[in-house]
């Protein structure tokens, strides 16, 4: 699974959407990590968060976060929202 | 839901390995977990994982972290490390630690450490680089806010 493709493909929703600050967000998790399972579970718990915080936008790329937080289960990672 | 499926699946395969083994000092068997502010990270049973798991328990495995000032977490409290250094191929370390090569190049630091208390960590690959579907083997070490000895930080001059 290429997880840099679903963010790409949750950054380009939400660009499309005009809600570049959120996408930008995505971007700044992907800057944070060290290695490939900090920066998957970095932002795998910020699309939780969204989730919670901001449902209306959460639709918007729903089936993609879905997917992306269910492949991270599979290798062992599961994120949360805080 | 998907949570538990997965963590009873692991401790089935798990309890099936402590079955056919006499149980070690070091359970790495059982399910071990390292908790994080972003969610929690699972012991790998691969040979590679269990492998580095014993060096790191041996005490004299280096541990190496890069960083960026105002992005990564600081090392005190930083708790994704890996087990090789990455200044022997930038390239090469950012495909097997699932990262763009941007997060290698743009890097302030990097820390050299040992793990400080061997109870509570856990090893992993890690996750496919960007590009990539299947993970190019480098092996992480997880562990618990601060417990690493630093004993060395390399800062970069940036050109």
């Amino acid at each position: 699974m290429d997880f840099y493709k679903i963010i790409d493909r949750i950054k380009q929703t939400l660009i499309n959407n005009k809600l570049e600050t959120i996408a930008g967000e995505i971007s700044s998790c992907v800057q944070q990590g060290s290695t490939g399972s900090e920066i998957l579970l970095i932002v795998g718990g910020h699309l939780q968060k969204l989730k919670e915080t901001a449902p209306k936008v959460y639709i918007l790329i729903q089936k993609d976060a879905e997917e992306f937080i269910s492949e991270c289960n599979k290798i062992g990672l599961f994120p949360e929202g805080n | 839901m998907r949570k538990v499926f997965y963590l009873f699946v692991l401790f089935l395969f798990s309890s099936a390995l402590d079955a056919q083994q006499a149980a070690p000092k070091d359970t790495a068997y059982s399910i071990k977990q390292v908790s994080t502010p972003y969610g929690f990270a699972v012991q790998s049973l691969s040979p590679s994982a269990l492998e580095v798991r014993k060096q790191v328990l041996k005490g004299n495995k280096a541990l190496y972290r890069l960083g960026t000032n105002g992005k990564s977490a600081p090392p005190e409290k930083a708790q994704f490390w890996s087990a090789e250094d990455p200044r022997i191929d930038s390239a090469d370390y950012a495909r097997k630690y699932g990262i763009p090569l941007e997060n290698v190049i743009h890097a302030d630091y990097l820390v050299e450490g040992v793990l400080k208390d061997s109870t509570e960590f856990i090893t992993r690959e890690a996750p496919p680089a960007p590009g990539q579907t299947t993970s190019a083997g480098g092996i992480e070490v997880v562990i618990p806010p601060g417990n690493v000895r630093i004993l060395n930080t390399i800062v970069f001059k940036k050109q």
